[in-house]
């Protein structure tokens, strides 16, 4: 089914709706408004019985169609293909200057965190830290250092036990 | 739905009606045409005249709105002990800026300003009305800000408040190694120490860069217009626990004789490193200099100010003359009564008179008498040449700034009692560099070594210079030994001693000459150059306190204490075997009489002009105040300590004696005493230096024998 819009020229109407002179003479009384643009045409519904129509085998519009989407496909390949690196590098680039700002952040916090441990480790703190723990550095004999026996003293190697004096007999 | 437009009604079309429809339809697309082309003609002609006439216009103005110019930060260099811990670093800060054409309130804007950044807020609220009122579109409100400020002031969100990264230099040990690192300026232009004196390698050079932003401020692409140069990082040979036992230690020692300041230089004796550099008093380095604060805090007095050494210089003379003369150690010098008449004068002894003593007694004792004569030996030219070659007059290279050469006149200035008084170390002005320097030659065999404060730079170690041989390793030998003695039997033997090291050094006491009444006072520079352990010494130590007074001023009362207590530590640090037994020293303090080591005071007032006179360095620091010293020249010295290792025990019974063992191996001990049947007690290895019992003490059943062994 179809809808046919069909519109008349006034002149043409004339004649073919004679029997409507009072219309006529409407519009063309002066006071009457103006017809609205479109006001002649109107739609009336037609019945068309496509049932009947049978389609047309066609075995090159297959290939056609497929040449046409693959060149479609192509040409939006070709304009991915152009487009793509660069919104890609858009988008690295967001990225890369995010890491590089993260990457000074980083290294500022690790100064500051550099300056904080060795305030820390002062020795200054730490003498404070370990006199306030009742240590101190040690006195005479409280450290013994012992040699390890060298090649010439392998004879007597045996009897070097790791205490704090060695007795030998 | 289809449209259909007809030219005739649904009963048919006329074809005159037709042709005028369509020539009607021809003419407006043609008409549609034409505006279209002109339309994209127009599009086209402004696409020309903003791409291709005002090309460089638009492009500078999209510039300036999608890039950036951004500071690549390039921060100062760090300073590193020696075991990388950071002396001084930089570290980026916040400063605050703002335009004050920009904020609707001024006094809005102080409260939020005054009281985030810890500001006098009548001082800022007119600082931003006259900025205003002239017309000025920026002002720095405060530069490098704490970091909570900033975070607190960047929370706001203010628009007329722009933040700019700086550079600050922070000092985390606060006063450790001041003087050594010295200190900064507002703009990070190196004040002193080696920040002054390296500024050139620790500056960095910042870069820039441009960066292009999209809307929202995000970065998006960055081109580096200039790379950043960070400054150079330095590794100090400081070792900054040695460094903070040496300044305890020497506050402590400076306080405890109400001293004026004072000195300590712990160095290797290799390779010139100096691993402590102290002076007292110190500085924080963090905390700009104000009105009021003691000028001398920030003077590098081991460097920069030079000093009559005193008795100190005797090493000079003596060992010139074991080089230049044919006296050995155990050759007689006849010091008399303790008066010595010099061309046009009399010198005294300051402590009575020694007699005949040997030429190791004569460093032993401090006889200025007996370094006179010996100096006399030697002669003015080797006198002079020795200095010279000892390093004296001078300066070392070290890398920081004012250091003094020391002064030693040429010989031509030389006066007839010069060699006199240069030989107990009067008429010659030296720093305390100088003098570790000597020590170092003495205790590494007769080798020059130049100082070295830097051990790398960046990644890169310096470079030692390779050390000169300036006297014959038996001289420097001999001279060890001799200054053992100093320490075993002389002036050091009271407070030079160390539990379980060997050790060797020269006391000194020098008068300070006044630079107002151009004489010398009672006040003393009392020194101490010592090492440790002596047959292999691993460290030399000097220390100097100044303008110490009276008795318990000089160099064996005031500075050997200090000495003792920086050296133990270090050696300890350092974990240098020990060499000889803790109970081998005589624990006990030894007494020792009042007036005991007047002995060591160098005379002064030999008639020469004072080589200190017109140091304007000096002047200011011998203007303090000069205090009377007493001392009672009647003292008896004390008897000498009983030391196992120097004096055994004389053998009077008929029981069984103690062997000496002294100068065998390991292997012969061990084989005689298991041989013998004697229980014994080793301690280290290669030759049995020391022993308990001493040899030849009575041996009861059941004792222990104990030898060291040392290589």
């Amino acid at each position: 089914m179809a809808t046919l819009a069909t519109f008349f020229k006034r002149s043409d109407a004339v004649a073919v709706t004679m029997g409507r002179p009072e219309t006529i003479r409407a519009q063309s009384d002066p006071f009457m408004l103006r017809a609205l643009p479109n006001d002649d045409i109107y739609f009336y519904a037609k019945k068309i019985d496509n049932s009947r129509v049978v389609r047309q085998a066609d075995p090159a519009a297959g290939s056609e169609c497929w040449s046409a989407v693959g060149a479609a496909g192509i040409l939006l390949l070709l304009g991915a293909s152009i487009i793509a690196p660069h919104a890609g590098a858009v988008l690295e680039g967001y990225k890369l200057e995010a890491l590089r700002q993260e990457r000074v952040t980083l290294i500022n916090e690790r100064r500051d965190l550099d300056v904080h441990e060795a305030e820390l480790l002062s020795p200054e703190r730490l003498n404070a830290l370990a006199t306030k723990h009742g240590l101190t550095s040690p006195v005479g004999d409280q450290v013994m250092h012992f040699d390890v026996p060298t090649a010439t003293d392998a004879s007597f190697a045996s009897n070097k036990v790791p205490a704090r004096n060695q007795s030998v007999r | 739905m289809e449209l259909w437009r007809r030219s005739g009604g649904p009963g048919g079309i006329s074809g005159s009606g037709e042709q005028l429809q369509r020539s009607s339809a021809v003419n407006r697309l043609t008409f549609l045409a034409g505006v279209l082309l002109l339309w994209a003609l127009a599009i086209f002609g402004k696409l020309i005249s903003l791409q291709v006439m005002q090309h460089a216009k638009y492009t500078a103005i999209a510039k300036s709105q999608q890039e950036h110019r951004v500071d690549i930060p390039a921060p100062r260099g760090t300073i590193l002990d020696r075991s990388g811990q950071p002396l001084a670093i930089s570290v980026p800060v916040d400063s605050v800026s703002v335009n004050p054409q920009q904020i609707a309130s001024l006094r809005v804007a102080t409260e939020l300003l005054g009281n985030t950044l810890n500001l006098d807020q009548r001082e800022l609220f007119a600082r931003l009305t006259w900025a205003r009122e002239n017309h000025k579109g920026f002002m720095w409100v405060k530069r490098r800000i704490d970091p909570f400020a900033s975070d607190r002031l960047k929370s706001m969100h203010l628009d007329w408040v722009t933040f700019h990264q700086e550079s600050q230099r922070h000092y985390p040990k606060g006063e450790v190694a001041s003087h050594v690192l010295g200190a900064v300026y507002k703009d990070e232009e190196g004040a002193g120490g080696v920040e002054r004196a390296l500024d050139k390698d620790l500056r960095g050079h910042a870069g820039s860069e441009r960066m292009v932003m999209d809307v929202k401020r995000r970065g998006l692409d960055s081109h580096v217009e200039s790379a950043a140069q960070a400054g150079e990082a330095l590794t100090l040979t400081i070792d900054e626990r040695m460094q903070f036992i040496a300044e305890r230690e020497l506050k402590a020692g400076v306080e405890r004789k109400h001293a004026r300041s004072g000195t300590a230089i712990v160095m290797n004796p290799y390779n010139g490193e100096i691993l402590a550099l102290a002076n007292y008093p110190n500085f924080d380095p963090n905390t700009p200099p104000k009105a009021g604060d003691d000028p001398y805090s920030r003077l590098n007095l081991g460097a920069s100010v030079p000093f009559e050494p005193g008795s100190v210089f005797k090493v000079v003379t003596l060992t010139a003359a074991l080089e230049k003369t044919t006296m050995r150690p155990d050759t007689l010098v006849a010091t008399g009564g303790g008066t010595l008449v010099l061309p046009g004068r009399v010198v005294h002894e300051s402590h009575g008179g020694y007699g005949t003593i040997t030429m190791s007694e004569v460093l032993e004792k401090s006889s200025n008498i007996g370094a006179i004569l010996i100096g006399a030996r030697v002669g003015r030219e080797n006198m002079y040449e020795y200095a010279r070659r000892l390093g004296f007059g001078q300066k070392t290279g070290l890398p920081l700034p004012a250091e003094s050469a020391g002064k030693l006149r040429p010989l031509t200035a030389w006066g007839t009692t010069s060699l006199a008084s240069i030989s107990m170390g009067q008429e010659v002005s030296v720093t305390s560099v100088q003098l570790a320097r000597l020590g170092c030659v003495i205790a590494n065999g007769g080798m020059m070594v130049k100082p070295k404060l830097i051990m790398k730079r960046g990644d890169k170690l310096e470079a030692t210079e390779a050390p000169v041989r300036v006297i014959q390793p038996e001289t420097a030998i001999t001279m060890r030994t001799m200054m053992e003695g100093v320490v075993l039997r002389g002036t050091g033997r009271v407070h030079a001693r160390l539990d379980g090291y060997t050790s060797g050094g020269k006391t000194g006491t020098a008068q300070i000459f006044d630079s107002v009444s151009h004489h010398y006072t009672h006040n003393y520079n009392a020194s101490f150059l010592g090492f440790a352990p002596v047959t292999n010494p691993a460290l030399v130590v000097l220390v100097t306190v100044h303008n110490t007074s009276g008795e318990n001023g000089q160099g064996a009362d005031a500075a050997a204490p200090v000495w003792s207590a920086i050296m133990t530590e270090a050696l300890r640090m350092l974990d240098v075997r020990k060499d000889i037994p803790e109970s081998l020293i005589a624990k006990k303090p030894v007494k020792v009489k009042t007036g005991e080591f007047d002995g060591d005071i160098a005379i002064a007032d030999l008639g020469e002009p004072s080589i200190m006179d017109g140091d304007a360095t000096v002047k200011q620091l011998l203007a303090e105040q000069v205090k009377p010293a007493a001392k009672d020249p009647d003292e008896i010295p004390a008897p000498l300590p009983l030391l196992a290792l120097a004096t055994p025990p004389p053998h009077v019974s008929e029981e069984p004696m103690v062997p000496d063992f002294r100068g065998k191996s390991m292997r012969d001990v061990v084989e005689e005493t298991s041989a013998a049947g004697l229980d014994i007690t080793i301690e280290g290895s290669g030759v049995a230096r020391a022993q308990l019992p001493p040899p030849g003490a009575p041996l009861r059943r059941g004792d222990k024998i104990r030898i060291v062994f040392t290589r």
